[in-house]
């Protein structure tokens, strides 16, 4: 054993006299118990975001569901509705649009 | 966590956290402080890494012991930094330093030889202080203490190697 060895033995040993006392002993225990009983708990806490998150998807889907029904209770615009919107003529044309087709029906004749 | 590794976890603080608690109070010589940052370690430690291998949880362990340690002692500094401020205002008013807060059974079941073998580690750098006592007294290799202090194994070497030689001059007189 060389002259490091012996000096590290030396201080080993010596801090190894250190000796706790009860109430050091006892707020271990204490630290340790806390420490263990934390993740025990917090197995318990997890159901907690999972329980959020399903909630979360339970809305959504319902606010999906919802919106699809009412989408579908909407009365659908038909092509030639659309036509007539987008068109430049004048509304009252496509309101005397029979007149028109009657009156054109009859230049032809 | 399963109660197998519940109580696995209890064997190793049981084995671990008197060791632990000594070494944080042998570097921060504060009773309170050096209780809450084994606290901290161990509340980490489980939260964390309890899923980890059980060979694995020393290192991981002291790694946060000695992180909690670092943090005490650059919080330290900026308190000791505002209190020499605070001096250099108040005139006349005395502002003292906190003293070294050892329980009183702790202060009465050090002995002499023990005294002086703190009084040579805390002569130290922390970097020196923590590498010896996780090499010499933990009983750690090379790599584990590099993993513990977050640093190179050549640092840790260095670090250890200068610990050795100052703790040589202040303690070789009486080991020879």
């Amino acid at each position: 054993m060389n002259e490091q060895d012996r000096l590290e033995q030396k201080i080993r040993q010596t801090l190894d006299r250190q000796q706790l006392s009860d109430d050091s002993r006892n707020a271990l225990r204490k630290a340790r118990m806390t420490a263990l009983d934390s993740r025990s708990g917090q197995s318990v806490l997890s159901w907690k975001p999972a329980a959020a998150f399903a909630s979360l998807v339970l809305i959504i889907a319902g606010v999906l569901v919802l919106g699809v029904q009412n989408e579908a209770e909407f009365p659908q615009a038909d092509v030639e509705d659309l036509a007539v919107i987008s068109s430049e003529d004048e509304f009252e044309f496509y309101q005397e649009l029979e007149f028109y087709v009657w009156f054109d029906e009859d230049q032809d004749v | 966590m399963d109660e197998i590794t519940r109580q696995a976890m209890d064997v190793f603080f049981r084995g671990s956290e008197q060791r632990a608690y000594l070494m944080a109070m042998t570097l921060t010589r504060n009773h309170h402080d050096a209780l809450e940052l084994v606290q901290e370690s161990m509340l980490k430690l489980v939260q964390n890494y309890c899923d980890r291998k059980q060979e694995e949880w020393a290192p991981l362990f002291y790694r946060i012991l000695h992180n909690g340690i670092k943090d005490w002692y650059r919080k330290q500094k900026v308190r000791q930094v505002l209190r020499e401020l605070m001096l250099l205002r108040a005139d006349d008013e005395t502002i003292e330093a906190p003293a070294c807060e050892q329980s009183a059974e702790h202060k009465a079941l050090i002995d002499d030889e023990l005294t002086r073998v703190l009084q040579a580690l805390q002569q130290l750098p922390l970097r020196q202080q923590q590498t010896f006592l996780l090499r010499a007294w933990q009983e750690m290799s090379t790599r584990e203490a590099a993993f513990a202090l977050s640093i190179s194994e050549n640092s840790v070497k260095t670090h250890y190697a200068r610990a050795i030689q100052k703790l040589r001059q202040l303690l070789g007189d009486e080991n020879e």
